[in-house]
């Protein structure tokens, strides 16, 4: 008895001293950084002010933002649009093929994502195996510049998120009770029907799960951007590097990046609600 | 039944998953509104048929017809079957509405008809009053409810009923088995159900299949099941049976002279009589009575309840005779386990008569067993089968 108290006391206590050193803490920092001034050699000068919280409202960092939002979107949608039937397919495997497709999406995580994207620059290229194949299928006459584009972007993001999109699809697509499925089929409903009344409604934990974890990620990472989208794309999350590592602004990377956090705190907040009523729907 | 049309037939289906053979050779017809039960050990292919009906599944060799239609290659949302799910299956992001609503919509139903439909189909089932619940918070028998009625409410030509009570305790599952029968009454459609219960599938079917190993061994009235069983694994199937070995005498007639427990007895071979009797079966088992002479080995099968005991003089000899080694008492009736005088032990039941206790036999007490004549059942010895 004294024991599991005496564990639980030390489990809390390391856990809210990891979340307040680690993330409440330096979230603070944050915060409260972008209410001070910028300053020279020192970085920050002590002075309150509410300009960079404001200069948030320009319409080119608006525009930024709308780029990132609408990008990370795109990523998301293509995701789900490629790892929902990939994710329900492979459910639908033997155990044994279903543990070997497992691999393959797990695959790439064995090498580091920043040299994947720098391999994505050789397929991507104008001479790449990207533009080659497009040629050789006859779809463009003449190679098209991908790289250093907003699609470069694009095709990197979905490329590297996309695990995260099936994981999660997989793991609900797996847990549907087949049942289900013919008991639609057997009222009534075809292949379309049963789909969207029964399996997409059930399966909805997971996309809200996946998509969570594409977009996130999608908004704010700054190293695909950088190597794929060279100067002409600018994100949220290259911007917010830019201020700290290049502009050396650092209250104004500071609540560009809050307004990032508090934008995904709102949609952890949506996912939570939308978990809350799926949830309540399952059977206990 | 009222109109013997025949709804659902089978003719010659069988069913192979890779190598392993699940149903072989099912030719059967099943008539409108006929309440027929598919019967057997775990394993025979009972769920295996009702998904080749709902379309689940698709036969190897042999075709379906369904209301005179051949459904053998349409898929199961164009079959005018629905199906009660043995777990139910209801929708759980679903209200009990949504859910009894769920074939309506799927058939473009205009809402006013919905809702009236849908409200028939739940106070049939006495559940209008949970109609805005998720099945989450219904009970099993609730739930079980529900799942009738969203399959009713689409008014099929048969209704396909996998093990409906069998998550149910015994006193839901015998107010549901009432209810289902009244249901049937009312709708006058076919049903088509499952279990191994044998006291189930009696109580409630017109017809009873019973399966063993993909083939059906018997189907039959429930009464002509447990009395004029065809086969040993029938007759053990559904109820306690007594089994003895024997070898025909002679044979004159209806009756034949055997020596069963190395006892000369008299057999019935005629069927007539009180409803029961030994019988040649007609449906062609294997061996028939015909192939019964003189030397052929046989079984003879007796129910408990058939069995009669006489306290044996202490001089007497001949018949089958053996003593009482256990009794359990059972509120009706009391069961007796005899020893025969060749070792082998059988079981009689008798009821229990208040008026009367010294009639009751106890341990120790020898004992003449014989039985109701021409209730006996007389099968050859098929030698290999065994339960
Ligand atoms: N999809 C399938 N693939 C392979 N084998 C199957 C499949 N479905 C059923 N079987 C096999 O077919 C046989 C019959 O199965 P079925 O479900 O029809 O039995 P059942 O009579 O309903 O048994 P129970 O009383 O246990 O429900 C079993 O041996 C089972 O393993
Ligand atoms: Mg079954």
């Amino acid at each position: 008895m004294k024991d599991r108290s005496l564990f639980k006391a030390l489990a809390v206590t390391l856990t809210v001293g990891w979340l307040a050193v680690f993330v409440i803490v330096p979230n603070l920092l944050t915060l409260a950084t972008g209410f001070l001034t910028r300053g020279e050699p020192e970085f920050v000068l002590p002075v309150l002010t509410f300009d960079n919280y404001a200069r948030l409202f320009d319409p080119a960092f608006f525009d930024i933002f709308l780029d990132s939002v609408w990008l990370a979107l795109c990523t998301t949608v293509l995701c789900l649009l490629v790892g929902y039937p990939f994710a329900y397919i492979l459910a639908r495997l033997t155990p044994a093929r279903r543990r070997l497709g497992l691999l393959f999406v797990i695959i790439p995580f064995w090498t580091n994502s920043l040299i994947r994207t720098y391999a994505l620059i050789a397929i991507l290229n104008v001479n790449g195996l990207f533009n080659a194949a497009l040629l050789w299928l006859g779809i463009v006459s003449e190679p098209v510049e991908l790289l250093y584009t907003n699609t470069a972007v694009f095709i990197g993001f979905t490329y590297t998120l996309l695990p995260f999109m099936i994981l999660p699809l997989y793991a609900s697509i797996e847990k549907l009770d087949h049942r289900l499925i013919e008991a639609a089929r057997d009222l009534g409903a075809g292949s379309f029907q049963t789909f969207f009344r029964v399996g997409l409604p059930l399966t909805l934990p997971g996309i809200i799960a996946g998509s969570m974890l594409v977009f996130l990620p999608a908004l704010s990472m700054f190293y695909v951007p950088d190597i794929l989208g060279g100067a002409k794309s600018l994100l949220v999350g290259n911007f917010i590097r830019n201020q700290f590592l290049v502009a050396r602004d650092w209250p104004f990377g500071a609540a560009a990046s809050v307004l990032l956090t508090v934008v995904m705190g709102l949609l952890l907040y949506v996912y939570w609600l939308c978990h809350k009523r799926v949830r309540r729907a399952e059977p206990a | 039944m009222e109109h013997a049309l025949p709804c659902i037939e089978l003719e010659h289906v069988s069913k192979h998953f890779g190598d392993q053979s699940v149903l072989r050779d099912i030719h059967l017809t099943i008539n409108h509104g006929e309440f027929l039960t598919f019967l057997g050990p775990s394993g025979c292919g009972k769920t295996t048929i009702l998904r080749l009906l709902a379309g689940f599944e698709r036969p190897s060799t042999g075709r379906l017809r369904i209301g005179g239609v051949d459904v053998t290659d349409l898929p199961p949302h164009r079959r005018a079957v629905n199906t009660v799910f043995q777990n139910y299956a209801l929708f759980p992001h679903m209200t009990v509405f949504d859910n009894v609503a769920f074939g309506l919509r799927m058939r473009r139903t205009p809402a006013k008809v919905i809702d009236a439909e849908v409200f028939s189909a739940l106070r049939m089932v006495k559940m209008e009053t949970h109609h805005a619940r998720r099945p989450s918070q219904l009970s099993g028998g609730q739930q079980q409810r529900v799942a009738i009625a969203r399959a009713v409410v689409n008014k099929p030509l048969v209704l396909l009923l996998d093990e409906p009570l069998s998550a149910l305790d015994y006193k839901l599952r015998k107010a549901m088995q009432i209810e289902l029968k009244e249901l049937r009454r009312t709708l006058g459609i076919t049903f088509v159900f499952v279990t191994h219960d044998q006291e189930e599938a009696f109580s409630m079917s017109d017809r009873v299949a019973v399966m063993n190993e993909g083939v059906i061994e018997q189907i039959d009235s429930p009464s002509a099941i447990y009395e004029k069983p065809v086969n040993l694994f029938v007759a053990r199937f559904v109820g306690e049976i007594n089994t003895f070995e024997g070898r025909v005498l002679s044979r004159n007639g209806t009756s034949m002279q055997a020596l069963v427990e190395g006892e000369q007895v008299r057999l019935s071979l005629g069927g007539n009589g009180n409803g029961g009797g030994a019988h040649c079966p007609e449906g062609g088992s294997p061996a028939s009575c015909g192939s019964l002479s003189a030397g052929s080995p046989i079984k003879v099968l007796l129910r408990p309840e058939d069995v009669r005991l006489e306290r044996a003089a202490p001089g007497d000899a001949g018949g089958l005779t053996g003593s009482i080694v256990d009794t359990v008492y059972k509120g009706m009736t009391i069961d007796l386990i005899i020893e025969m005088s060749g070792g082998k032990k059988i079981l009689a039941t008798e009821f229990f008569n208040e008026d009367a206790p010294e009639a009751l036999f106890s341990v120790g007490e020898r004992v003449r067993v014989g039985w109701v004549e021409d209730w006996e059942v007389v099968l050859p010895d098929e030698g290999s089968q065994s339960l």
